[in-house]
């Protein structure tokens, strides 16, 4: 693990073509009244990879990271903010929102991180999700907030995990282990016998709690989010080249923790359309509304949690990053051409004039928003 | 019976109009090197627009419209009708067919405006997801044959996806509808002569067949949707809503290729007509002239990739087609869907690095 000193990071941004000057004076500028920012991992090439930082009040900026970043996890008791890699990276990014000092970790060894993380809710503890270079399988290692020197560790409970939250008792985390086992350049080289699942685990002891998988075994769950009630939306990828047969399979999907997984039906030509492949899920608490984005489809797509209904589908060019905005009033949506489009929450239509381009950045899968 | 081979007036003077213009445009070109600029990519795209995508468009609705025309004219008077109209019909029906597959590559704007009940799903239900529905469309005709049910414009139009469409037809015009399912030119017509209600549900699915290519064509040559304006307006001013056109082009073609390989199109499509290769030919025809443009005489999508220093692009990219080409030409489907990866993987690098265009992280990237 390695922590940068002022001196480092200011050297390692002068490097990387950024001016640490008008870095530090947005992070550091005093903030009249709390408000909402949004944050995404950006950037095409090395040379631009980093955090976006984004709000109604203030042009973009980008924090560098030097590594292509994935998703992102907020320490709830302070400004800070952890950038994870995209899968197969091995560096973490923390990023102080209030200050330019940044703290970089590493995997364990032989271990890649999946791309997601999450703090607990008292801030001391960050859960990490690492994967084996060696045989794939997952591990949840438990770092402090300080050095993010790993505390302990225990087991996902499957193969290829990806993105980890926490249940609303703040005790049981939901992980999804997407069953897949990849190459250096991101080929699943276990097709035959890849073995997806939902997995709920006890935070304190890494017990696994409950287990649950759908029943088609070329899909792999990936990514979830949690409502205030508990109910997981997962998003789902389908190994296509991997099935033998040709059948539409749902890629939207709700649990509630003791009955099988439901599959969110819709339409057979608006679940065609998603492209077997769905990039990320959003809930939103005020209208229980559960949002899932489709880049290949071009498409974000909506459905009541709790009445299991499609209610609305949104296009928008290579759409994958999604989170709240307007105080959870909205979805907010963004893509790798920098553009961001938001949706009323209740009624799923575009709020009129809130569309923001930044043509100089590309934001890449997950959106965070947080209030400073 | 007479053949009926038409383009309509206001259209053949459109599309004389638009060659001039583009005569007059090449004839500067051959005088000034082509340079690599956002104006020649534009010109490129509206040629690609204008001499492929909206052929396309149009070439479907046309010949939709002469099978509907045919299956009026047959249905009139199927007493005196011979085998000879019956091989007419399954003719047009091919045609029609391989028109589609000629604009299906285009999959966007007017084909999938209505994310519920779209265009492209009523035409072609194997489009979808793969699925072959000979069975569904068989039972449906039998039933609408035998049925009491009134076959008016109405009933067809209220079907989904699965029971209607070029599938239906070619059921309709390969087969018998009872449980022998002959291809017996004399029992297809024999069992149009004994059963009315089977010209009914020829004209019902023919009609409907004709209203989803004339909304397709309309949308692209006169208003889509509510905007007020033509999808080609939208598309050439890029003022879709939804993204850049050129991203849309591309990425469409290359999930279409995409489509053809993964889901064994040359095995499952067509198969009462025997013509899925012909069909896939129709596409990657459509798609050769949608990258090379008319020979000589227009600036090409391929010719500005090769002007920007891609000649090894170029070169892939043709001899992927070619392989393709003639693969179906063949009737291989083991080195056609080999073919078809290799062209997909063109119109996911080369087409898009040739031309400077970003499909996207995401699109790209998956995790």
């Amino acid at each position: 693990m390695k922590t940068l000193n002022r001196r480092e990071l200011l050297a390692g941004l002068f490097a990387l073509g950024c001016s640490p000057a008008l870095l530090s004076a947005e992070i550091s500028a005093p903030l009249k009244k709390e408000h909402e920012i949004w944050l995404s991992a950006q950037g095409k090439t090395a040379g631009d990879y980093g955090l976006a930082r984004l709000s109604q009040y203030a042009p973009p900026r980008v924090l560098r990271s030097g590594f292509r970043g994935h998703g992102l996890s907020k320490n709830p008791r302070n400004q800070k903010v952890v950038l994870f890699p995209r899968y197969p990276g091995t560096e973490a990014l923390e990023f102080d929102l209030n200050n330019p000092a940044q703290q970089q970790f590493a995997s364990l060894n032989d271990h890649v991180m999946s791309g997601h993380g999450v703090f607990s809710a008292d801030g001391q503890y960050l859960y990490c999700v690492e994967v084996s270079k060696t045989d794939g399988s997952g591990l949840i290692s438990v770092r402090d907030t300080q050095q993010y020197k790993v505390q302990r560790q225990f087991p996902s409970g499957g193969i290829g995990p990806h993105e980890i939250k926490w249940l609303p008792d703040g005790k049981t985390l939901v992980l999804a282990n997407g069953g897949l086992i990849t190459d250096g350049k991101g080929n699943a080289i276990n097709l035959d016998s890849m073995d997806s699942n939902l997995t709920y685990l006890d935070a304190a002891s890494g017990k696994i709690i409950s287990q649950w998988r759908i029943n088609e075994p070329k899909a792999s769950l990936r990514h979830i989010d949690v409502s205030p009630q508990g109910k997981v939306a997962i998003a789902i990828q389908l190994q296509r080249e991997a099935c033998e047969h040709q059948n539409l399979v749902p890629l939207c999907a709700v649990h509630d923790g003791q009955n099988p997984i439901e599959l969110l039906q819709a339409p057979e030509t608006l679940l065609s359309s998603l492209q077997d492949y769905v990039g990320s899920v959003c809930i939103s608490p005020k209208s229980n509304i559960a949002g899932f984005t489709s880049p290949r489809g071009n498409l974000a797509c909506f459905w009541h949690l709790d009445k299991k209904q499609i209610l609305a589908a949104h296009r928008m060019q290579d759409v994958c990053g999604i989170t709240l905005g307007d105080n959870g009033a909205h979805f907010m949506l963004s893509n790798s051409a920098g553009q961001l489009q938001q949706l009323d929450a209740f009624n799923l239509r575009e709020i009129p004039g809130s569309r923001i381009n930044n043509k100089n950045l590309a934001f890449d899968n997950h959106m965070l928003t947080v209030q400073i | 019976m007479r053949k009926i081979h038409t383009l309509k007036a206001g259209r053949q003077l459109c599309f004389a109009s638009l060659l001039a213009l583009l005569c007059s445009a090449c004839v500067e070109r051959q005088n000034d090197p082509l340079l690599v600029n956002s104006n020649n990519l534009n010109l490129a795209v509206q040629n690609a627009v204008d001499l492929t995508v909206l052929r396309s468009v149009n070439e479907f609705a046309d010949s939709s419209a002469d099978l509907y025309a045919l299956s009026t004219e047959f249905c009139d008077d199927t007493a005196t009708a011979s085998e000879q109209d019956i091989v007419d019909l399954q003719n047009q029906w091919l045609n029609t067919n391989n028109r589609w597959y000629a604009l299906a590559p285009y999959h966007f704007g007017p084909l999938d405006a209505d994310l519920l009940n779209a265009a492209y799903a009523y035409i072609d239900s194997l489009r979808v997801n793969g699925t072959n529905y000979l069975a569904t469309v068989r039972s449906e005709n039998a039933s609408n044959i035998d049925g009491s049910s009134t076959l008016n414009s109405a009933f067809f139009a209220a079907k989904s996806f699965q029971k209607v469409g070029l599938l239906s037809l070619e059921s309709l015009l390969f087969e018998t509808a009872d449980n022998s399912h002959s291809k017996s030119s004399a029992d297809i017509l024999s069992e149009y002569q004994a059963k009315a209600r089977k010209c009914s549900v020829l004209l019902g699915l023919s009609e409907q067949l004709k209203i989803q290519a004339q909304g397709i064509a309309s949308g692209w040559n006169e208003t889509f949707l509510s905007t007020g304006k033509s999808y080609r307006t939208l598309f050439l001013n890029n003022e879709l809503s939804d993204g850049s056109n050129i991203t849309t082009l591309i990425s469409a073609v290359q999930q279409h290729l995409d489509y053809l390989r993964a889901r064994n199109v040359a095995t499952t499509a067509a198969s009462l007509a025997g013509s899925s290769y012909a069909a896939i030919g129709a596409a990657l025809d459509s798609i050769e002239y949608l990258l090379e443009g008319e020979s000589g005489s227009t600036v090409s999508l391929l010719q500005f990739i090769e002007v920007a220093g891609n000649a090894s692009y170029v070169a892939s990219i043709r001899s992927n087609m070619a392989r393709a080409q003639q693969a179906a030409s063949d009737q291989d489907a083991t080195a056609l869907n080999a073919a078809l990866a290799l062209l997909d993987g063109n119109f996911k690098r080369e087409v898009p690095n040739g031309l400077n265009v970003e499909l996207g992280l995401n699109f790209t990237d998956g995790d």
